[in-house]
């Protein structure tokens, strides 16, 4: 097994591996710092693929101006089963990226989803809007009373126009 | 072995922050274009993240140094693990304008790497992506930093990004600019 190391060491939202085209052609343009989380124990699942293999470290968040309660960060497989998570995580520092140890897990090239859930409405996560519609092109989804993040996941069509900054951290600076 | 055959991407003839091959379609995702900004804090260094997929041999570095210039700037590319490998070495900013570095010709081999700009001054002007406005979001695309930098050190210590400024530092395989 050979682990990439030739890209960068984030894979964030807004990555080529993730939703980076769509953003350039929907011009998601600069993002908000002060918007909560659209429900409480909502999760949501942003599809990301890879064509080499990845060793992920950690995980982040891209905080807002105000933090509460946990969060739980997870990387899923294309059908939706939990691979590794962080287990509930006390939101901390506003403005910031927050980072999430995982266990160091090996991605072999294939389609996967990073995802995040807060357990409640007040904590913020810098965050774009793109519509529901847009949503779904890009392959997004959410799941309902899903804190902490479940060992298999049953992911719906997202209901908010949340797009939040989450990403995946191969050893890099966070 | 796989039935396909590997596609390799192919570098762009400018390597700067704007490239897919930085975080160019990160940028082109906030909507980001380019403006004129004076050099957040003096001595202070910033590294922007590329990756190269075949060797490729890097001639020349360049700026933009917009509406204003003021004081000294070093320009360079570490490795990934911080060991610089190339640099201008301490040059006046000379001009409102595009300014070129003859670096020596440094043959980079596929992997991850950063280019690296600092002034010694905090009123240099350079153009700068516009539309990374948070340090937070910066912090997102790997950017990173490193105060008492100049001229660039030899081995860089990475600190996570505390201001929200990319400056776009080229590098290139041409001669011509």
């Amino acid at each position: 097994m050979t682990i990439d190391t030739a890209r960068k060491l984030h894979i964030s939202t807004i990555s080529p591996e993730a939703l980076g085209s769509y953003g350039a052609a929907l011009s998601f343009g600069t993002p908000s710092i002060s918007v909560t989380w659209p429900a409480t124990n909502d999760a949501l699942f942003i599809p990301f693929t890879i064509s080499k293999t990845i060793l992920v470290k950690r995980m982040f968040t891209c905080n807002g101006n105000a933090v509460s309660g946990a969060v739980d960060m997870g990387i899923y497989t294309s059908d939706a089963t939990l691979i590794v998570s962080s287990g509930s995580t006390n939101q901390a520092g506003t403005s910031l990226l927050q980072p999430f140890d995982v266990t160091d897990t090996v991605l072999g090239p294939g389609i996967y989803y990073m995802a995040a859930a807060i357990n409640n409405t007040t904590a913020k996560i810098v965050r774009w809007i793109p519509s529901i519609l847009n949503h779904q092109k890009m392959g997004t989804a959410k799941m309902a009373t899903a804190f902490p993040l479940p060992a298999t996941a049953t992911l719906a069509t997202v209901t908010a126009t949340f797009l939040p900054l989450i990403g995946i951290d191969l050893g890099g600076i966070v | 072995m796989s039935d396909w055959p590997r596609t390799v991407q192919p570098n762009s003839v400018v390597i700067s922050p704007l490239s897919l091959q930085s975080i160019g379609l990160e940028l082109a995702a906030l909507v980001s274009g380019t403006a004129a900004s004076t050099w957040p804090s003096a001595c202070l260094a910033i590294f922007i993240p590329f990756s190269v997929e075949r060797p490729t041999t890097i001639t020349q570095m360049f700026t933009d140094n917009s509406a204003s210039f003021s004081g000294n700037i070093d320009v360079g590319i570490y490795d990934a693990g911080g060991s610089l490998l190339v640099s201008s070495g301490s040059v006046s900013q000379s001009a409102s304008a595009i300014q070129t570095f003859n670096i020596t010709d440094t043959t980079l081999n596929p992997g991850l790497y950063y280019l690296a700009a600092v002034q010694d001054v905090a009123c240099g002007g350079m153009s700068r992506a516009a539309g990374a406005t948070a340090s937070g979001v910066i912090r997102a695309l790997g950017v990173v930093q490193m105060a008492s930098a100049y001229p660039l050190p030899a081995t860089a210590t990475f600190a996570s990004a505390g201001v929200a400024y990319i400056p776009i530092v080229c590098a290139t395989q041409r001669s011509v600019i």
